[in-house]
């Protein structure tokens, strides 16, 4: 038996961050449904314009695009959709009713939705108290900037990581391209595990917030005090670090194809001498220690460079690994699919989606001996679960189900552009 | 009735950043948590950046109000330290000892760089490798120069978020059986799983996505010398300029189109940087928000301690007894409200 197998979640999510909280929890077994909306497509679906052809099996859309999009499908794994619309007659009052027949919701969207639809936990919880709701607003309920809309990379730059991630007097740079959304989903999903954990103990829900730019802060947590101490910031440049010299990806063999090397200690930088043949380096007074290496950094980096150009990444990051120096190639999406890591955690898993075909799909890091985590189904097609949630699950019959299809209430595919 | 977490007794083994994160979670929703530390001290305090007096921050960060204890030297030290926990947190290849002598109840969460075996095993690890093999790095920067790696310790904290999601779902087994287990999480498998998932792409049709084969169609300018970052969808485009005061450049001939915009996007942000330069980055982005245009400022750390968002949201707590403020909670719980910790932990 999974851990959360008894467990049903609704997501009223869209994009990356609150979906990912919904797969981890359905990962671990829970029956997460993913409402979705045929008049305000998820973006991850990308219904709107022109379809571009990069983000399908094959470079083919089909029929159903929404459907075969990668995005979409790498998020939503082992989860249902129902596609409802909100605004129709009934909708809301549907939601409303599998909201109350299950154990979590999770919204990423702007603060203020969940009340509006009389979805907010308050009003739930009178109905029934156990219902535990999780809200991952990216500045938070409350504030001044609560009501402003953001993207995973606004959301880094709002919690003070960007500013610090520049060229020599660069702009800030957002990294991933898109890195707050996924600690947004893990954030949130440690969030509801421990809710899960106090109602298992108590009985009683709860209400969550997961600011994501609050919950992104806690991982640069030093650098902020840092600040604090010093009363001003560290002027970033690239990937130069004070504590370690080298400290850079070099370039290697191949169009755009680099290898990162650092010497956090001397011994390291006189195995990467010995590595490069060049041991007299080790000697040069340029470069006796971090606090040399790092006054005479470019010179440093030259010498480096001029030597990775040469080497395919992978080999001389694990021949640098073998004589204790500090190496890794940057692995490219080609590297991930290739990794003989990643394959020896059992990363991959095949899956087969209706629409668009069998392929491996990224996993999730969580290993635990008597509960593994599953993959049990792909992402669902655009409201692949209408009839099974409003009727074995809410009980409606097939007069009510069909007359929500005759009105659009419930659509198995969005309206064009929407 | 008090957090279901009090009883909680989590042991941190671990010595890395990712597991003194994890037993910091515990710490933050009211566990007691006991950091075991080596006599010659703990590694992540030489883990920079630190204070005037040479502390790490990132020690301080983690661990402030953890119970500290000596790292056992025998074994059977070992047993009575563990002896009970609820949760104990251990390095590579202390696993099933531990587990053995915490006995049947303990969840026991393995936190590494890279596990005990596969192809990595032996490596050593720091930040940028993590971000380099994750994926993530070969996203960021501009085409034609090195990638970045990023900031701090970020994959670290990431693994201890992943290490605490699994010791939460060992916890939550527990309930069933009375029985813990054996759980372990790598870091650098965590970061995979957090970089954009680019990889199901290539499966899907062999595309291997490289930085600059996307136009984002953002740009950022200097406000008073904050930097505020724009994001232009093609619908927003006439509103941003009425908020910002340049309709004239909805009509330009330069900018009117999308097509046009993207061909002089450089020179449509070198207008708008000048029309900027001397206004509040805060009222920028407010307008802005204001008339449904996503932007942000891009905060430099220093920045978030002033914020009057976060101060508003009674974000801060302290200062503590070193005089530092302690960031707010990772996330808010109606019915677990977070720790207090005002102890400096030594």
């Amino acid at each position: 038996m999974l851990p959360f197998e008894n467990i049903r979640v609704v997501e009223l999510t869209t994009a990356w961050a609150g979906p990912m909280a919904g797969r981890i929890l359905a990962h671990f077994g829970a029956d997460v449904t993913h409402i979705e909306s045929p008049t305000r497509t998820n973006t991850w679906r990308t219904n709107k314009g022109a379809p571009s052809p990069v983000n399908y099996p094959d470079f083919d859309p089909g029929e159903r695009r929404w459907d075969r999009v990668f995005l979409f499908n790498s998020q939503n794994v082992n989860k249902r959709s129902l596609a409802i619309d909100l605004k129709a007659e009934g909708g809301v009052e549907t939601v409303r009713d599998l909201v109350l027949q299950s154990d979590v919701l999770i919204c990423n969207f702007r603060p203020g939705m969940l009340r509006r639809l009389a979805l907010d936990y308050e009003s739930l919880s009178k109905h029934k108290p156990e219902i535990i709701v999780a809200e991952m607003p990216a500045f938070g309920l409350e504030g001044p900037h609560s009501s402003y809309a953001a993207l995973g990379p606004t959301m880094e730059m709002a919690a003070g990581m960007s500013a610090a991630i520049a060229y020599h007097d660069g702009k800030p740079t957002v990294t991933g391209p898109s890195y707050l959304d996924p600690i947004g989903g893990f954030n949130a999903a440690a969030a509801i595990a421990t809710a899960l954990y106090h109602r298992r103990k108590t009985g009683l829900g709860q209400h969550i917030e997961v600011s994501q730019v609050e919950a992104a802060m806690q991982f640069i947590g030093p650098e902020i005090l840092h600040a604090a101490v010093e009363g001003k910031d560290t002027k970033p440049d690239g990937n130069r670090v004070a504590h370690a010299a080298p400290h850079n990806a070099f370039p290697a063999q191949g169009e755009d194809e680099w290898v990162v090397i650092a010497a956090q200690t001397d011994a390291q930088w006189q195995a990467l001498c010995a590595e490069m043949g060049q041991a007299e380096l080790a000697g040069d007074p340029r470069f006796a220690d971090v606090g040399s290496r790092k006054a005479n950094e470019d010179a440093l980096e030259r010498i480096i460079a001029d030597w990775t150009g040469a080497f395919d990444k992978h080999e001389l990051a694990a021949k640098l690994q073998s004589a204790g120096v500090i190496a890794a190639p940057v692995n490219t999406p080609h590297d991930l699919a290739h990794s003989d890591y990643l394959r020896a955690r059992g990363f991959y898993a095949e899956i087969t989606h209706p629409v668009a075909g069998t392929h491996p799909h990224p996993g999730l890091p969580f290993h635990l001996e008597r509960a593994p985590g599953d993959y049990r189904r792909s992402a669902p097609a655009f409201g692949a679960d209408n009839a099974h949630l409003l009727g074995e699950v809410l009980g409606f019959d097939s007069e009510r189900i069909d007359a929500m299809v005759r009105s659009r209430t419930i659509a198995d595919a969005p309206n064009k552009e929407a | 009735m008090s957090s279901p977490f009090s009883s909680l007794h989590v042991v941190d083994l671990s010595g890395s950043i990712a597991g003194n994160y994890c037993s910091r979670l515990f710490l933050d929703f009211g566990a007691q948590v006991t950091l075991a530390e080596p006599e010659n001290g703990a590694s992540v305090r030489h883990v920079p950046p630190f204070d005037k007096d040479r502390r790490s921050l990132a020690f301080h960060h983690l661990n402030t109000g953890k119970r500290v204890v000596d790292l056992p030297k025998s074994k059977a030290e070992l047993a009575d330290l563990v002896a009970g926990a609820d949760v104990a947190i251990v390095p590579q290849g202390f696993k099933d000892e531990i587990a053995k002598l915490a006995g049947d109840r303990c969840v026991c969460v393995e936190v590494s760089a890279f596990g005990a075996d596969g192809p990595y095993a032996g490596w050593q690890a720091n930040e940028m490798v993590h971000q380099a093999l994750s994926g993530m790095m070969s996203n960021n920067g501009e085409p034609g120069r090195e990638p970045l790696y990023g900031v701090g310790n970020r994959a670290s904290y990431a693994g201890g978020v992943a290490a605490y999601i699994t010791a939460m779902v060992g916890l939550f087994t527990r309930e069933d059986d009375g029985q813990g287990q054996k759980a372990s999480v790598d870091v650098a498998e965590t970061a995979a799983a957090m970089c954009f998932p680019y990889v199901l792409q290539y499966f899907y049709n062999g595309t291997n996505r490289r930085r600059g084969d996307q136009d984002i169609p953002a740009g950022q300018v200097l406000c008073e010398g904050t930097w505020v970052c724009i994001w232009i969808y093609p619908h927003r485009f006439a509103a941003m300029c009425k908020a910002l005061g340049l309709s004239q450049l909805i009509d330009d001939p330069r900018f009117a189109q999308v097509a046009d915009r993207v061909k002089n996007w450089a020179e449509m942000f070198d207008i708008i940087q000048d029309h900027v330069r001397d206004e509040d980055a805060e009222d920028v982005v407010s307008r802005l928000q204001e008339a449904q245009v996503i932007s942000a400022c891009a905060y430099r750390p220093s920045e978030l301690l002033e914020n009057p968002h976060l101060a508003a949201r009674q974000y801060w707590d302290g200062p503590d007894a070193q005089g530092l403020p302690r960031l707010g909670a990772p996330f808010r719980l109606s019915r677990m409200p977070r720790s207090r910790v005002n102890e400096v932990t030594e």
